[in-house]
């Protein structure tokens, strides 16, 4: 995998390009970005929110972070590395999802509802926890899946079936709904 | 049924009170008085406390623990008025000189790393004061002609016996290491022995008098109230 | 023990952080938000509705903790002479809720997946509670900022309500219930203490109203439809605010927000 980070010097906030680039690289090869792909991280230091999306093209990758997303939420404008690998678990791990052909193509960022969003970062985050021996912020995306899916005992059946999951394909995951 | 209009007693048969008390009206009232005077103190200091300990189950309780001696104190506020002291500050004070510096003492520490201190003094020293006090109070007094004061001493008991083993189960979870349960001694003993000179939260009697000891010829009698 | 504990002495275990009220207005980051830019209101239709809510949760979760440190040293703070016996039971009272508020909000913060300390805590409500003048710290406390938490929390029920979350919703409208209390006292006690002081009382709705535009957030909160705290007229006026009073913490915060921009919380 190669990285590229945007802006390469930050100044509103403490964060490090080369430590950015870093992190990427190693949550790219822990989760099996091909080494050919090239990354771009685009991070916007100027937004406090925390939007983070990517847009895969071909061989190319463009991950867009609003600061936020990075920032560590106890210390205001610092980076936090725990946080970090988590976007970027998430994010790369749909990056290979997308590269594999046996995925099945889902439709751009952009067109998912926001139901499929949660199911698919419950699949992506689930993937980097085991991936990676950490918690993954388990507890909070079943909250945010119950609010796409419900808050009921089926609704956390098809969490645990797509934070538990591998080698699904885009079908599966828009099959695991509650019943 | 009996006869409706045979006379019946008018205390039933497993009604076993008894009309006469050690207190006098003016002798309960002058225990109120102290009792509200020690109430107001210990809900104040809990109060205060709270954002002084850095434990969150420890903040919690002395919020919750802080309005119950403030309930105790506000039903002792009530009840002077009923044991005919129309100027209830008059009887709300410390017995003596002792007791505030016993509370002074119980309300000294404040830094966060005081916590077993704080505690030490209120659910080792001060709750066992308070409930020896209040059940001699229950025992001593009419059954009958002081009942309102037993009433409100069984609401107020009920919840001393509760907060003290709160506060005891979160002093033995905070105490772990030799040197801990050495400061929880050394506490307790500074305030024993402050509280002891006051005599109890009522003062010398608070528990009642031993009589001193007679001869086998003569029959004892009960101490009477201070 | 003192007679005033100044905020930056509260105690807090290791999971917490305490971030400086002055640096979140002063966060450079501020100066590029586009003028009267919001997140929205908390709406399960927000991208980031999960997030938002479980940030706001924590900081109801802090502010009731120092909602019950403040009421606590009030009960400590002042002698019989400043703060009557009624007063001080009226404070004991409020001390009981926010502790149980404050296990309520552990046990909303287990549900939603947030963590204790996981968000930095600025300890500007526990500020409002530090005025030397029991009227002042009642007035501020009791009606601005208790004021403010039954639009957070009736923000909070309707969104667990919209998002079909039955705990969430449950447990806002319990504490919403508790915080109308907690205003009437402000507003009793207001009444009572400046009977006979009315430049006593103006100085006290002074203070209640800085403390007011203080906390709106800078159109956080409004009755803007994109306002993510939504002013509860109804359950403020439950609480004894009269609709003049309403009305103006609404034109101050639709004033403070056309000013500048507000910082959403991190999606």
């Amino acid at each position: 995998m190669i990285v590229t980070v945007e802006p390469p010097g930050f100044s509103l906030v403490n964060f490090d390009a080369g430590r950015i680039a870093a992190l990427a690289a190693e949550v790219g090869a822990l989760v099996g970005v091909p080494d050919d792909v090239a990354v771009e991280i685009d991070v916007d230091e100027k937004s406090p929110f925390g939007k983070a999306s990517g847009v895969v093209a071909g061989r190319s990758v463009t991950l867009s972070i609003e600061g936020g997303a990075f920032e560590d939420p106890q210390r205001l404008r610092q980076f936090s590395e725990d946080g970090a690998r988590l976007v970027l678990g998430r994010l790369l791990y749909r990056v290979v999802d997308r590269l594999d052909p046996a995925f099945g193509g889902p439709p751009a960022d952009a067109d998912l509802t926001k139901a499929e969003h949660a199911a698919w970062d419950a699949y992506s985050l689930g993937r980097y926890a085991r991936r990676a021996g950490v918690d993954g912020g388990r507890a909070r995306r079943r909250y945010a899946f119950r609010i796409r899916h419900g808050f009921s005992d089926a609704s956390d059946r098809a969490f645990d079936q797509l934070w538990g999951g591998s080698g699904l394909t885009w079908a599966d995951i828009k099959r695991i709904r509650p019943a | 049924m009996a006869d409706p209009s045979a006379p019946r007693s008018p205390f039933a048969p497993w009604d076993r009170r008894e009309l006469p008390g050690l207190f006098t009206v003016e002798e309960s009232a002058r225990r109120v008085g102290h009792y509200a005077w020690i109430e107001m103190r210990l809900f104040e200091a809990l109060g205060g406390w709270v954002a002084t300990v850095p434990e969150l189950d420890v903040k919690t309780t002395l919020g919750r623990h802080c309005y119950h001696h403030a309930w105790h104190a506000e039903l002792w506020h009530k009840r002077l008025p009923e044991l005919r002291e129309m100027r209830p500050e008059r009887l709300i004070q410390a017995p003596n000189a002792a007791l505030e510096a016993f509370v002074a003492a119980l309300t000294e520490p404040e830094g966060r790393d005081l916590t077993i201190e704080k505690l030490v003094g209120v659910y080792r020293v001060l709750a066992p004061r308070k409930i020896a006090a209040y059940t001699y109070h229950l025992a001593a007094t009419s059954q009958i002609t002081d009942a309102p004061t037993i009433r409100s001493l069984g609401f107020i008991l009920d919840d001393e016996t509760t907060d003290w083993r709160e506060g005891e189960m979160l002093l033995q979870s905070l105490i772990e290491t030799d040197e801990e349960v050495a400061r929880a001694a050394r506490r307790q003993a500074e305030l024993e022995v402050l509280i002891t000179r006051a005599g109890g939260i009522a003062g010398p009697g608070s528990l009642g008098d031993n009589p001193p000891s007679k001869s086998s010829s003569s029959a004892s009698t009960v101490g009477a109230a201070s | 023990m003192r007679k005033s504990f100044p905020a930056e002495d509260l105690a807090r275990d290791g999971r917490f952080r305490r971030a400086r009220t002055e640096d979140r207005f002063e966060d450079p980051r501020n100066q590029f938000l586009p003028p009267g830019r919001r997140a929205g209101k908390l709406t399960p239709e927000r991208p980031d509705a999960a997030h938002a809510a479980r940030q706001m949760m924590h900081g109801i979760f802090v502010g009731e903790i120092q909602a019950l440190e403040g009421a606590g040293r009030t009960v400590w703070d002042f002698d019989d002479d400043q703060a009557p016996f009624a007063l001080k039971l009226d404070m004991a009272r409020q001390c009981w809720d926010e502790a149980r508020h404050t296990e309520i909000s552990v046990k909303l913060g287990e549900w939603m997946g947030t963590e204790v300390g996981e968000f930095a805590e600025t300890a500007f409500l526990y500020q409002a509670a530090c005025n030397p003048d029991p009227v002042l710290r009642l007035t501020g406390v009791n009606r601005a900022l208790e004021g403010l938490a039954i639009d957070v929390f009736n923000t909070m029920r309707e969104f667990g309500q919209a998002c079909g979350d039955p705990v969430l919703s449950f447990c806002e409208d319990w504490m919403l219930a508790d915080e109308v209390t907690h205003v009437k006292m402000g507003s009793d006690w207001l009444r009572r203490l400046t009977e006979h002081d009315p430049e006593r009382r103006e100085r006290a709705l002074e203070f209640q109203r800085v403390v007011d535009k203080l906390f709106s957030f800078r159109g956080f909160r409004g009755e803007a439809e994109d306002s993510p705290i939504q002013l509860a007229r109804t359950f403020r006026r439950m609480a004894g605010f009269g609709d003049a009073e309403i009305d103006t913490i609404a034109a101050d915060a639709e004033a403070d927000s056309e000013e500048e921009g507000w910082r959403a919380p991190v999606g």
